[in-house]
């Protein structure tokens, strides 16, 4: 009865809210089906377990959640998704009234969802997704996460026997959760073009193995802390596999292959063949053929890409979004970096933590990541910014050889004060900006 | 502003597969010179926030006060450690979920940790690393691991992590300043003496004090990382781990003029808890 109650009630909340603010994301509607029934989601009918998929991981869960969307809609289903974000059990609440009827019973054949780390036990104990794809498990918002093992605690409660894991075999931390499902199903990327090792240096770091917690052993790496591995003490990674594996991959025609099955992607890192690869992993095992995968990806725009170009004192401003809280993403933005062997000035934002309560300083991120490879890409002016922040980002350059006499600190990251700087310094040569994105958007850029 | 010329042509003729670096040659010391000698204990095990980055401020405040220092990376938990050579270790911040594997495979060397102490040689553990020197820690599952007990204190691991900035002042008035990552709270017993008293943070348990030392074993949540932040703390480590070798250290003094971006760093930091204290 509170389950049918909830469902009218806020049916007509949402058509509401759809007339006075048609494009403004909510999730009040969650908030209020859940106050009414906090069973809600366990209440629906109709639901094909088989087809219920959830995503969740650090990072690259909205891009995999986009992908096996798109891929499940080419290929003719129905959808639920919450491909806004809103990954808590009341934005999934939120994203599955609309395809309710008014009998109770789901009206699309699958759901896909993003789901927070945290949270996903709370979500499957609700609604049992028979599969969960866990795309990493890394090193992000110490303030709330801690420790990257205080979220495997998290993912553990929500393995039961009926799960298919869907996991990532070239990411150690996420990986070793294959030990507690009696079904896995695994995915990574082979060495290719863009793989690199860490730099040959004494103070260069590994992580340890989530099993035995001795040094592990990367063959190479694709992205910061993942690539090909091994445990020498455990054996941990070094079993067969994985069961979908990119090779082949054609940076520059972007195509590469899963199985002997060409597919084109539409990025040019390697942070998005992961994303890629356990779409194709979760759709074949749903039992979508490989020919329709392949046409949906050909077809799949990047809707959420995370490089912009503008003008900014009559220089060319590329932005590169990053996490600043994350230090993988930020090695790979700042690996994009250095690709461009153009001289060019590199600038990098770093600020308090504002959105988290108490706010408060975080200096110790830059040391989990490697700017030395700008260093020989020609960077000729270096630009550090921030109000609590930018001498503390400095010395962490200056630790990797940067030039002193190249350096520049500003005591915020404001769109005038970059303009500013940027026009004092002569000649045209095109800028980099890394950045956290709440940042860039609070400042109104 | 320091010099950091000198750290990068110590970095850049070192190698990952090398077991020890050294600035004798950038300090233009003959290769048998006895100076200070620091063990870097498990640094791919114990590789959480940016810890590696006090291995770096120890190489790079030792040739600003021109000491010539060792570093020697201990990288398995199964390799000898090396308490005859070193006069200072090393233990950085890792991942609570290690320390039992690793809390195992020191226990066989209490004796020699206890010895290590009493000598007046530094230990320094950071953040969660600080349950392999605390009597033991209590997780939430029940489990509890037994550490070295070199220093009095019982750390229990939280349900929720506690994340803020952190500012202390030691008894001689140094002013240290860093972040909190708290994972587990720590209560000291009856006699330990904290490493500091809390200005603003939690410390170690929401009350007034922070970390804990006896001699030169310290304990602290300051991450930043502490040793590349904190100068005037780093240089008073190496001193004692080189007065502890035997080493004389009265020429050996970080100057002000060294460390200007560090200093106006912490101004920074300070200026802006001193915001969040004002409201």
């Amino acid at each position: 009865m509170r389950f049918y109650l909830a469902l009218y009630l806020t049916k007509f909340i949402s058509f509401v809210l759809h007339i006075v603010a048609k494009n403004r994301g909510t999730i009040l509607p969650g908030i209020i089906a859940l106050k009414i029934d906090p069973r809600f989601l366990s209440h629906i009918k109709g639901i094909d377990l088989s087809k219920v998929i959830f995503v969740t991981g650090t990072n690259g869960k909205s891009t995999t959640t986009n992908l096996i969307h798109h891929i499940l809609t080419q290929s003719g289903l129905k959808v639920s998704s919450n491909l806004k974000g809103a990954n808590m059990v009341t934005g999934v609440t939120t994203a599955l009234l609309g395809d309710i009827s008014l009998g109770g019973k789901l009206k699309s054949d699958a759901i896909v969802m993003e789901t927070d780390e945290r949270y996903i036990h709370l979500i499957r104990e609700q609604l049992p997704a028979k599969y969960v794809c866990v795309t990493n498990v890394q090193k992000d918002q110490a303030q709330r996460n801690g420790e990257p093992s205080f979220i495997l605690n998290k993912l553990k409660k929500f393995i039961t026997p009926d799960v298919t894991l869907v996991l990532n075999k070239n990411e150690p931390n996420s990986y070793a959760l294959k030990s507690m499902a009696d079904k896995v199903i695994s995915y990574g990327v082979a060495e290719n073009s863009r793989s690199y090792n860490k730099e040959d240096d004494f103070f260069s770091v590994s992580s340890p193995c989530p099993c035995c917690h001795n040094p592990l052993s990367f063959s190479a790496y694709n992205i910061e802390n993942i690539g090909p591995f091994t445990c020498p003490t455990c054996g941990f990674g070094s079993e067969a596999g994985p069961d979908f594996l990119v090779e082949d991959v054609d940076y520059d025609g972007k195509t590469f292959k899963v199985n002997g099955q060409t597919y084109d992607f539409n990025f040019n890192t390697a942070y998005f063949l992961y994303c890629y690869v356990s779409a194709i992993a979760v759709a074949t095992e749903i039992g979508i053929s490989q020919e329709k995968i392949a046409n949906a990806l050909r077809k799949f725009k990047n809707i959420r890409g995370r490089l912009e170009t503008r003008k900014i004192a009559g220089k060319t401003l590329h932005y590169i979004k990053m996490k600043q809280e994350n230090s993988e993403t930020t090695q790979s933005s700042l690996n994009l970096v250095a690709r461009d062997e153009r001289k060019k000035i590199f600038m990098i934002g770093y600020d308090e933590y504002l959105d988290f309560f108490p706010p408060l300083v975080i200096s110790f991120y830059p040391f989990d990541y490697d700017p030395r490879g700008m260093l020989r890409s020609g960077i000729t002016k270096w630009i550090c910014m921030s109000t609590a922040m930018g001498r503390a980002v400095a010395l962490r350059f200056l630790y990797d050889g940067f030039d002193e006499k190249d350096m520049i600190v500003l005591p915020d990251s404001q769109e005038e004060t970059i303009a500013k700087a940027l026009e004092k310094i002569p000649g045209d040569d095109p800028v980099y900006l890394v950045e956290e994105i709440p940042y860039w958007k609070k400042r109104g850029r | 502003m320091g010099d950091f010329t000198l750290f990068n042509e110590v970095r850049n003729n070192s190698s990952r597969s090398a077991k020890e670096i050294n600035n004798f040659e950038v300090l233009g010391c003959d290769t048998g010179t006895r100076g200070v000698h620091i063990a870097w204990m498990f640094p791919d095990v114990l590789s959480m926030h940016g810890g590696r980055g006090d291995a770096m401020a120890l190489m790079h405040f030792s040739n600003l006060m021109k000491l010539p220092c060792t570093i020697r990376r201990v990288n398995t938990l199964t390799e000898e450690i090396p308490f005859d050579w070193a006069d200072m270790m090393l233990f950085p911040s890792g991942d609570i979920s290690v320390m039992e594997d690793v809390s195992k495979a020191l226990k066989t060397k209490k004796e020699e940790f206890q010895k290590f102490g009493d000598s007046g040689k530094v230990i320094l553990a950071v953040g969660s690393t600080g349950a392999l020197l605390a009597d033991k820690t209590v997780f939430q599952d029940g489990n509890e691991i037994e550490g070295l007990g070199l220093l009095h204190m019982i750390m229990k691991q939280r349900v929720k992590v506690h994340g803020d900035d952190l500012w202390i002042t030691l008894p001689d008035g140094k002013e240290l300043f860093g972040t909190q990552i708290q994972l587990a709270d720590v209560g000291l017993q009856k006699g330990q003496a904290p490493f500091g008293k809390v200005v603003y943070g939690r410390g170690n348990h929401g009350k007034k004090h922070e970390g804990a030392r006896t001699k030169n074993v310290i304990f602290t949540h300051l991450l930043g990382p502490v040793l590349s932040k904190n100068p005037i703390f780093t240089a008073e480590l190496l001193k004692l781990a080189a007065k502890s070798a035997g080493l004389d250290t009265d020429g050996i003094v970080l100057e002000e003029k060294d460390y200007l971006l560090e200093k106006a760093a912490l101004e920074d930091h300070k200026t802006f808890i001193k915001k969040k204290i004002d409201g």
